[in-house]
């Protein structure tokens, strides 16, 4: 059986806190993680370019 | 072009463009085995994270390989929100029954995914479970290798009891119904292409083995396969209008 290796970890850990951001969104609107942000919290994917 | 991009997969959720990478470096995430100067330079190592409104980090996962994603109703289940779960294969066994089961039964290229077996032993029946000294077979679900996926290693539950051996030894074993999950990366579009081929179902297989006892009498030790079938779609390749890409000129990475 071929077993994924861990993958290494990069980034903020869990317990710690991110870095303020501001980007624009897909309608140029400036977000911040309190504009993105429901009631918990939010979920941030970084993932590559939408353009492939 | 993310406007484009959302409006086609009509996506409504804010999709962050950060154009330069900075805030990607900001979070320690940029990817520096990428090439300065090619097309993939500049992209984050996959990563998902489930912060507070604070900021803090609740929850991470990373990926291998940039093309793997985990799928939603794995992320979900792990919140502990109740996914439905579809049976796609089941035996009954003198001693056991057993079930094949998956969250989703359609799958994509580079999708990263759990998967669950049931073991149900008969009433008076208990089988042995991990930490067994050498005497014993434990539950192992050992997933067949292929080249369209990688797996992770099982993840089997705690015991839930032991059996006290006339030896007077304490053993772990499962009485009850007991499920076991693996993890599985499924490949790229080219990796995958043989199964496209053949129709697009994708069967993952994996060997169940294990011992089941009642009070007095042991059986002999059974490896029975247990198959998942799923559908492999087919990727969205459909690109962004031309004016709209950047860096086309550049060479890929790879």
């Amino acid at each position: 059986m071929k077993v994924n290796p861990t993958p290494r970890e990069y980034g903020p850990k869990v317990g710690n806190t991110i870095p303020p951001f501001r980007l624009p969104d897909q309608f140029g609107r400036g977000q911040t993680l309190e504009t993105i942000s429901g009631s918990a919290g939010a979920v941030i994917a970084f993932v590559r370019s939408a353009d492939w | 072009m993310l406007r484009e991009f959302a409006d086609r997969r009509r996506i409504t959720y804010p999709m962050l463009s950060d154009s330069d990478s900075s805030i990607i470096r900001s979070f320690g995430l940029f990817n520096e085995t990428i090439e300065p100067g090619t097309r993939d330079y500049g992209i984050p190592h996959p990563t998902l994270l489930f912060v507070d409104r604070t900021g803090r980090v609740l929850r991470k996962y990373m990926e291998e390989r940039y093309y793997h994603r985990r799928a939603l109703a794995t992320i979900l289940v792990d919140d502990g929100i109740a996914v439905p779960l579809q049976t796609v294969g089941q035996a009954d066994h003198e001693h056991v029954a057993v079930r094949a089961l998956t969250l989703q039964r359609e799958v994509y290229p580079g999708n990263r995914f759990a998967l669950m077996v049931d073991v149900e032993p008969k009433p008076g029946v208990h089988v042995y479970a991990p930490g067994t000294g050498p005497d014993y077979r434990p539950l192992t679900l050992r997933i067949k290798a292929t080249p369209y996926l990688t797996t992770d290693d099982p993840v089997y539950p705690m015991p839930d009891g032991t059996w006290t051996s006339p030896l007077d030894e304490r053993v772990p074993v499962y009485t009850r119904p007991t499920r076991v999950r693996v993890e599985v990366a499924l490949g790229t579009r080219q990796e995958l292409k043989p199964v496209y081929d053949a129709g697009g179902m994708l069967e993952v297989t994996g060997i169940l083995s294990f011992q089941a006892c009642s009070e007095t009498v042991c059986w002999a030790p059974e490896d029975i396969p247990v198959t998942w079938t799923l559908a492999l779609l087919p990727p969205d390749l459909e690109r962004s209008p031309e004016p709209l890409r950047r860096e086309q000129s550049l060479p890929r990475s790879g």
